[in-house]
């Protein structure tokens, strides 16, 4: 087989096996080479030539350290043959800044070091950025955590100001409802009052005596009472009185035989209104007189000159 | 793993057992041939440590790279000198693109005036046998054609380069360059010896 241009090729045959050809031109013939069966059998009848030429510069020992450091090499790369593809071959340009009887043993040394600190490194690295990430995890949980905290915290203040909130109020609450307890208690009580007032009245065998007014009255005041025969329960309802002035109360007297005797005070309202009821110690039977006074507060012995109402029983 | 243990092994075995990771099968290899590489950089860089810098890469790049040679395509022998060959012709050309080159240092010599100073002896017949021969064939061509022989393989200067250091038309040089291998070919042919011939 012969390509179009094997004749210019052939031609450059000896000075390309020589190493004698330009770069490009060497390119151009290698290519050719490669293709054509001819120009590559032409290329190898030199064979012989180049490997004998050599011997033509004589024989020389090189010294000893070359191949210790060359075996050297080898063996350094040997042991890291998980690594082996990153040892690359020495390039004589980069050794020519460096002795070279030091280069090569320096070399062997740096790469066992450089696998060795290699592995090393790697392997802390990775210790390293396994903690780096466990520590950015755990801080990760603890901001967390530190917030979920502040989130309680926060919940339970929110709950003790609420607590504390809802105890004023229950305890608002309670003296109200006590307010209230003792506001019922007092209506229950009037009422009761009320109901047996009105019901003692009300009874058939009840019995009133309107009670004479005195010069010492007021002209619109007036004063009935309420009685049973035979029975110790007297109900007397004032009108149109004004309250007593300070240090002084309206008593109730009830007469047996001249002998005056103080059966209570009267408590008249702001409306000038007074209910009194009242058990006197004898069914009112006994007593032939009733009579209300302006007493003294100090003085219940006998009845002062301030009678206000009064009647014959 | 001593080297005298197969010193008498074909070099497509030993390579066979260096592409299986035997760095022993590499020593052998490296005891046979590290002299002739190391030789052929002094001679081509004129720097001791130069070359012993080319010796170790091109037996790492032999150890590296064993899994890519193709056993029964071509000398174990050449495939290493073509490996130290390039690393020397890269470092050529890397100190004449820079302005200060320690080329100062090169001593050139003719070929056939470079003096055999193997120490090791267990290669030293066929070491010798193929040095006769090579140079018994550079005798044969034409002093012009071996000069630019040497220019291009241990000069590492390409043929334009070599036109304007022999001050040649470029023709000239492809010529000359053409006919001295071509006739270094002839007359090994005619030999019928090739360098792995010795070891097989």
């Amino acid at each position: 087989m012969t390509l179009p241009n094997c004749d210019e090729i052939i031609e450059l045959i000896p000075a390309f096996v020589l190493g004698a050809l330009d770069a490009d031109e060497a390119a151009r013939v290698a290519a050719h080479v490669a293709a054509c069966p001819r120009c590559r059998a032409e290329a190898e009848s030199f064979r012989d030539v180049m490997g004998l030429l050599p011997y033509a510069a004589g024989s020389l020992d090189p010294p000893p350290h070359v191949k210790r450091q060359l075996f050297a090499r080898i063996a350094a790369v040997s042991e890291n043959s998980s690594t082996y593809a990153v040892a690359q071959p020495r390039r004589p340009a980069a050794r020519t800044s460096l002795p070279g009887r030091w280069f090569a043993p320096m070399l062997a040394i740096m790469l066992a070091l450089i696998v060795g600190l290699g592995a090393v490194t790697f392997e802390a690295r990775g210790r390293a950025d396994a903690m780096a990430a466990e520590l950015a995890t755990n801080r990760q949980i603890m901001r967390s955590m530190e917030a979920q905290i502040a989130e309680v915290r926060q919940t339970a203040q929110t709950a003790q100001m609420q607590l504390a909130a809802s105890q004023r109020e229950l305890n608002e609450t309670r003296i109200q409802l006590a307010a209230s307890q003792r506001e019922l208690q007092e209506i229950q009580a009037s009422s009761s009052t009320d109901e047996q007032l009105v019901s003692f009245i009300a009874a058939p065998q009840t019995v009133s005596q309107l009670l004479g007014t005195t010069e010492r009255a007021p002209e619109e005041a007036s004063a009935r009472m309420f009685m049973q025969p035979g029975h110790n329960r007297l109900v007397l309802l004032i009108y149109g009185l004004k309250s007593a002035e300070s240090g002084k109360v309206y008593r109730l007297w009830l007469a047996k035989e001249d002998q005056a005797i103080a059966i209570g005070t009267v408590t008249v309202g702001p409306d000038g209104v007074a209910e009194f009821v009242v058990d006197a110690p004898e069914p009112m039977d006994a007593y032939n007189q009733v009579m209300i006074t302006l007493d003294e507060v100090d003085t219940a012995a006998q009845p002062s000159e301030e009678v206000i109402f009064e009647a014959n029983l | 793993m001593p080297a005298a243990d197969s010193s008498a092994l074909d070099d497509e075995v030993l390579i066979t057992r260096v592409a299986h990771r035997d760095s022993s099968a590499l020593e052998h290899l490296y005891d046979r041939y590290a002299r002739i590489v190391y030789a052929t950089a002094l001679r081509m860089l004129g720097n001791t440590e130069l070359a012993e810098d080319i010796v170790q890469e091109t037996f790492w790049r032999v150890w590296r790279r064993s899994t890519s040679f193709t056993v029964g395509r071509g000398q174990v022998a050449g495939w290493i000198f073509g490996i130290a060959h390039n690393l020397c012709i890269d470092e050529l050309r890397r100190q004449r693109a820079r302005p200060a080159t320690v080329q100062s240092e090169h001593k050139e010599q003719a070929m056939l005036e470079q003096p055999d100073l193997q120490g090791d002896v267990a290669d030293a017949a066929i070491e010798r046998e193929r040095r006769r021969i090579i140079l018994e064939a550079l005798a044969q061509i034409p002093s012009e054609q071996r000069e630019v022989l040497e220019l291009a393989y241990f000069g590492g200067l390409s043929q334009s380069e070599i036109a304007q250091r022999l001050n040649s038309p470029i023709g000239t040089v492809k010529t000359r360059t053409r006919l001295a291998l071509q006739k270094m070919r002839d007359l090994l042919h005619n030999q019928k010896i090739g360098a792995d011939d010795l070891h097989d």
